[in-house]
């Protein structure tokens, strides 16, 4: 199951943007105005509502909330 | 000593620091970290002697006095006891930046002649891949500190235990080592992983001389939070040597996912961090007070304030109690640098009772120059020079701006094994030449305009070599003739990493310029992978034109936006 509509409604904490305009292609430091920090500020959000840990190495090349759903998916089969 | 600098004590060298941390603060805290569990572990200053003691002699034991000594991981108590160690038994550390790819991993420990490699447990996937590309390194072990290894791989805890039995045996041979605190003990890597970095060469006077300058510009409060890389300078030299300098007790923050929750658990008084984390603490309290409907209140809570602090009645800390709850309650005083500061979100911070001071250093000056402190905070200006150095503006302009030059004990000896860049960097009667320019402005306090050299300076502090990302384009795509790489903004405004291209002509006449463009992003992106994530390329242009050229046929780069000249 897709966890774009959790991913979303947290980005939307942090970005002022129409919630349709945020899609799996959505890469957040190119399209919102998201520096790093708040990336890590959002992830660390998703950490504790999700319950699962993340490697911040393994974060780095996350480009889009699309790619990010499915990391986090995977960490959930895990 | 002019009364703009506080009283403050000039030490020897690290052995110095760390005993005196020991005489004056004994069983008081000094370092407070998580394991991977989330539980806290407390080190008072004595342990910390105790256990730098054992460290170096267990060094020494293994041969590495005079040897390099790499470190990789992240901010831990481990971390800090290998570096002051290795630094105080006579070997030499090299800090690395636990971002870095493998390769640029590899390229680091081979230009730094790294001979040992202690590192952190999040690295231990990468290391066999590391000592692959580094014949050279002999003595490997982890800065595991809190568990059993799994393996039978070296790791701290047995470090620790064989030079406490050499100790009980009467070893005295770090007590013996001496060190001078002239000569190297650190290299420090500026950014750029190919022909563009360079090994900075600090001794323990240049460390000494940083941590001097920030006593004399402040009285910290009791507990700070480490928050930024502890690779950098910035980090370790002045808030890791601060702390044991000035008996205050340092947390380390485990990752910059929880930096909100270790606010709230640490309860600091302070913190150093970078523009970018600033701005992004001051968004969090409009953010939180327009979710709860409170910025009409906020803004006149900020009105009202600001007014009677004006007949001098300071009820910062009492009308913003709400917002201060949520940095843990105690948060007074943050110290800025490593990139320019926004002055209109100093002050917002400042008017809700965090005074935020920005500060200004570079890796070469270990890094610390000016900073404002409580005694001379000028707004949009660095602030006064760090006491015993000196600051001079070379062939300033009609608006008074000229390169800013340093000279005195914070100054790098030299460049590691590049004795032409290191002449290149100081000028004849042995000016350091910062590539920044500025002037002296109100009140002698320093402003910084802008840039000499082509450097980019992110939010977060982050320093990116354009010509390393255009080199590793150029070398890579035999269609792009030409390449530009810049600051430039996203679509929402933030700032971003540019490569503005010209391609061959008759590859775009071939392919046609959609496809020549898709071609170029794409590229662009498998290139990304091979350098640090900070660095990544995120926009790419495609020109219609060969770029403006000098005389000598080298691009104007300042024809482009965010490009400085």
């Amino acid at each position: 199951m897709s966890l774009l509509p959790i991913l979303v409604s947290t980005v939307l904490e942090y970005a002022d943007v129409p919630p349709e305009s945020l899609t799996r292609q959505t890469n957040p430091g190119l399209d919102l105005n998201l520096n790093s920090y708040d990336m890590m500020s959002i992830l660390g959000r998703l950490e504790s509502d999700l319950g699962v840990h993340f490697d911040e190495r393994e974060l780095r090349n996350l480009a889009t909330l699309g790619d990010l759903d499915d990391y986090i998916r995977s960490q959930l089969r895990h | 000593m002019s009364p703009k600098y506080y009283e403050a004590e000039r030490l020897r060298d690290l052995r110095e620091l760390v005993e005196r941390g020991d005489r004056e603060f004994g069983d008081k805290v000094v370092f407070r970290d998580l394991d991977s569990s989330g539980t806290i572990h407390d080190h008072s200053f004595r342990e910390l002697r105790q256990d730098v003691a054992a460290l170096g002699t267990a060094l020494l034991d293994r041969g590495l006095s005079g040897r390099h000594i790499a470190l990789i991981g992240e901010s831990s108590y481990g971390y800090v006891i290998c570096y002051l160690a290795a630094v105080t038994s006579g070997a030499i550390v090299v800090p690395i930046d636990q971002e870095l790819t493998k390769d640029e991993m590899v390229a680091l420990l081979n230009k730094s002649d790294s001979d040992a490699l202690l590192f952190s447990d999040s690295l231990d996937r990468t290391v066999p891949d590391l000592l692959e590309g580094c014949p050279r390194i002999g003595l490997v072990a982890k800065m595991t500190m809190y568990r059993r290894n799994q393996d039978d791989s070296l790791n701290l805890t047995d470090l620790l235990e064989s030079g406490r039995a050499l100790l009980r045996q009467g070893d005295n041979r770090y007590e013996k080592a001496e060190t001078d605190p002239e000569a190297m003990c650190a290299i420090l890597f500026t950014s750029g992983t190919t022909g563009a970095n360079k090994g900075v060469m600090l001794s323990q006077r240049n460390l000494t001389t940083v941590v001097f300058g920030a006593f004399s510009l402040y009285r910290f409060p009791s507990v700070s939070m480490s928050v930024l890389p502890i690779h950098h300078s910035y980090e370790f030299n002045l808030h890791v040597l601060g702390c044991i300098y000035g008996g205050l007790t340092l947390c380390f923050n485990d990752s910059l996912m929880h930096v909100g929750k270790n606010l709230l658990e640490f309860r600091p008084g302070m913190s150093l961090m970078v523009p970018m984390i600033v701005e992004s603490l001051q968004k969090s309290i409009w953010r939180e007070a327009t979710r709860g409907h409170l910025d009409k209140h906020l803004r006149y809570g900020l009105w009202y304030s600001n007014l009677i602090r004006k007949i001098g009645i300071d009820a910062r800390r009492y009308f913003f109690k709400p917002i201060l709850k949520n940095f843990g309650g105690n948060l007074k005083m943050i110290v800025s640098g490593a990139a320019p500061l926004n002055p209109v979100v100093a002050k917002e911070m400042s008017d809700m009772g965090i005074t935020v001071y920005n500060g200004y250093g570079i890796t070469e000056c270990a890094p610390l120059i000016s900073a404002n402190c409580p005694r001379l905070n000028v707004p949009g200006s660095v602030g006064i020079p760090i006491p015993g150095i000196e600051i001079r503006i070379v062939e300033p302009d009609s608006e008074g701006n000229g390169e800013i030059q340093v000279r005195g004990d914070n100054v790098m000896l030299g460049y590691y094994n590049d004795s032409v860049a290191t002449e290149q960097t100081f000028t004849a009667d042995g000016w350091f030449k910062t590539g920044d320019l500025g002037h002296i402005g109100r009140r002698e306090a320093l402003f910084v305009t802008g840039r000499k050299k082509n450097l980019i300076i992110l939010p977060n502090g982050k320093n990116v070599q354009p010509e390393e990302l255009e080199e590793l384009m150029c070398n890579n795509l035999d269609y792009l003739k030409e390449v530009v790489v810049h600051q430039g903004f996203n679509k929402a405004g933030g700032e971003i990493i540019v490569a503005s291209g010209y391609l061959e002509p008759d590859y775009v006449e071939r392919v046609g310029k959609q496809s020549a463009h898709t071609q170029f992003q794409t590229d662009v992106a498998r290139l990304n992978q091979r350098v640090v994530a900070y660095k990544h390329i995120q926009k790419v242009v495609v020109c219609d034109e060969e770029f403006q050229k000098t005389s000598t046929r080298k691009i104007k780069r300042h024809t482009y936006p965010g490009v400085s000249q």
